[in-house]
């Protein structure tokens, strides 16, 4: 089949592609929220591995794209009538895409983490998560106590990382992502926070921070610098001024980049350690600038209250300092959010995050905020080819009243919304991921985005392939199944 | 479940601490204690037990310590002759034989440790809070953290 023929099927059928933004009125969207069974990307998965299903392949994929795309996320939802109340509860599943000349097959393996292990021999929850809290559980006896290794992957030093943020790394196989073991990196920092967002910088080396609200008399962050086979060269430990909830950073050349928000860890009423945080709106936020040659040197500027999980691209230039994010206005998502997706499948309350830019002078200590219109969330970019410029991929809304992200979105913090694809209704779609051309698993001459979405209406899961500039005309490719799987959150794609 | 009992009687009271036990008599009890979900079996797990806040804060001796290998997943292990009173008890799972707790950057333990009354969840807990009270015989579990 050719790509207009293709095309044209999947427009014309019940399939899960739309050629293009307009195919689709607004009005239909938000009225669909309330046909479709949304709850199925939040359902359970019983079995511990899935075995390989081969994907209907449609369209043209390049035989250029080879390699493993794998993506983790919350998939153990629930022992019998006992569920997980927060999404990020979840314990993690690697869902790995095998693509290899032309043909997708499709695979999952739950991280074998120590509380996996436990519960599934006993086939109930035994440890409180995050989030929720069993009646009957046992007492936790460090961070990784409730690590469900469930939120991120990275490929790096010859290791695939299996990411949590409250504690240790998970190292897993890379091919076939049985579970190696938790990831100490020295004796000092076992059980420490580490956070699912780490950053490799132009030396190969890796950039990470654990968040501990509880430490100290306002919180602390750890940063962590970490060379291939040589380990921690670098550790640091920063008081917040607040404890406010942090997921993910960005760095310049020079500059890592933190954003606090006023959601604050205190040791209230609230039963678990998600409930312990309290939306504190008269704090405001703030952006932490620390120097990359010393971590000692560190710069505070004030920022209007507002949260944010997933930063997009940073850079500096005459001590200005840009860095793009999606902007929160509260913490609603991770609260009622987070809770609603669990019950239902949707989340009414929730507010989306719009695709924001802070300018922050060094000299002056001055910072603003200037937030887009574009909805957008799970920012990915070229870290190669970063300019303030470069473009960010992201899932979107086609309207503030979809249910879910249903659209894929280039963005520039100058330029606003270059291009999207719009999704017909009843997909979810998930993080986008970027594969340079020229790469490993990217032989081709143009930049491939590919994308993983759920399809309640056909219970189908699949992936798409966008050329990565032009979206708008549609994915080139699409690979599905007879098969549904939740919905996650970071992957890889290892070439 | 790998389990062992071990008894801990005048030997440790009397050699150790120099601790008489004539007046352990008439309101002398038994304290029986389980240590349960002990993560590794290597390692010796080092019990003290207080009789006085004085002494749970370090500036006195406890009234009893015990070693005991760390060999199963639950130990039970008994104190005898105890005067009736208030007590309370710290367990470290020593894992590396330091004879210390073991910490991460933080100040997280990365050993195994637990209290009477299976307090401490973030951080040392105080005496009143671990304490609890001998006025016959008495069972008492701890969670090894």
């Amino acid at each position: 089949m050719n790509r207009r023929d293709f095309i044209k099927k999947a427009a014309s059928s019940t399939a899960v592609l739309a050629a293009s933004s307009s195919m689709l009125g607004m009005s239909s969207i938000a009225q669909a929220g309330n046909d479709y069974d949304w709850a199925l990307g939040w359902k359970s998965i019983e079995q511990y591995s899935i075995s390989a299903l081969s994907m209907d392949v449609q369209g043209d994929l390049p035989s250029t794209l080879n390699g493993l795309f794998m993506r983790n996320g919350p998939a153990k939802l629930q022992r019998d009538d006992q569920r997980y109340t927060h999404w990020f509860d979840g314990d993690g599943m690697i869902q790995q895409f095998a693509i290899e000349q032309g043909n997708v097959s499709h695979s999952g393996r739950f991280v074998q983490t120590e509380k996996y292990v436990e519960e599934e021999a006993a086939q109930r929850f035994i440890y409180n998560a995050a989030g929720t809290t069993f009646d009957d559980a046992l007492n936790g006896r460090n961070n990784d106590t409730a690590n469900t290794a469930n939120t991120a992957l990275l490929h790096w030093d010859d290791e695939l990382l299996a990411l949590w943020e409250g504690g240790s790394a998970y190292s897993l196989d890379t091919h076939t992502s049985q579970t190696k073991g938790l990831k100490t990196w020295h004796n000092d920092l076992k059980h420490m926070p580490f956070s699912a967002h780490p950053l490799i910088d132009q030396t190969g080396d890796m950039w990470n921070f654990g968040f501990a609200p509880y430490a100290g008399k306002n919180g602390k962050i750890v940063v962590y610098r970490i060379s291939p086979q040589k380990g921690v060269q670098q550790t640091q430990l920063i008081d917040l001024p607040f404890s406010g909830y942090m997921h993910d950073f960005a760095q310049t050349k020079k500059s890592l980049v933190f954003f606090v928000p006023p959601y604050t860890f205190t040791n209230g009423n609230g039963k678990s350690f998600v409930t312990k945080f309290e939306w504190r709106e008269q704090l405001g936020g703030r952006l932490l600038v620390v120097d990359k040659n010393d971590l000692s040197q560190q710069q505070w500027f004030e920022l209007p209250a507002g949260f944010v999980f997933h930063f997009g691209h940073a850079s500096e230039q005459n001590n200005m300092l840009q860095v793009n994010l999606c902007w929160y206005k509260n913490a609603n998502l991770m609260t009622k959010g987070m809770v609603e997706l669990m019950q239902s499948g949707v989340n009414p309350h929730a507010q989306y995050a719009s695709a924001a830019t802070i300018v922050a002078d060094k000299n002056t200590g001055q910072a603003q905020l200037v937030q887009s219109d574009t909805l957008m969330e799970f920012p990915i970019f070229d870290e190669a080819k970063v300019n303030k410029k470069s473009p960010i991929f992201g899932v979107g809304k086609g309207s503030a009243n979809s249910p879910h992200s249903d659209k894929l979105i280039n963005w520039s913090a100058y330029a606003g919304e270059q291009d999207s694809n719009q999704y017909p209704q009843g997909l979810l779609v998930e993080e986008p991921m970027l594969v340079p051309k020229q790469t490993n698993g990217n032989t081709g001459k143009q930049d491939l985005i590919v994308q993983t979405f759920l399809d309640v209406k056909q219970k189908r899961s699949g992936l798409n392939v966008f050329h990565a500039d032009s979206l708008k005309q549609g994915p080139i490719a699409q690979a599905s199944m007879n098969r549904t799987i939740p919905l996650g959150f970071h992957g890889t794609f290892v070439g | 479940m790998n389990t062992s009992k071990k008894s801990f009687t005048t030997l440790l009271a009397v050699g150790l601490l120099g601790l008489a036990l004539s007046s352990a008599s008439a309101f002398a009890s038994d304290l029986d204690v389980t240590f349960s979900h002990i993560e590794k079996q290597e390692g010796e797990l080092l019990v003290a037990l207080f009789d006085s806040e004085t002494a749970y804060g370090g500036k006195a001796k406890p009234v009893r310590v015990a070693k005991i290998a760390a060999d199963a997943e639950q130990i039970s292990v008994s104190f005898t002759g105890l005067e009736n009173g208030m007590y309370a008890l710290k367990l470290l799972h020593d894992l590396n034989g330091n004879g210390a707790m073991d910490t991460n950057m933080l100040g997280m333990p990365t050993e195994g440790y637990g209290f009477s009354n299976n307090v401490g969840k973030f951080g040392m807990p105080a005496f009143n809070e671990a304490a609890f009270s001998i006025e016959q015989n008495t069972q008492i579990e701890v969670f090894v953290r």
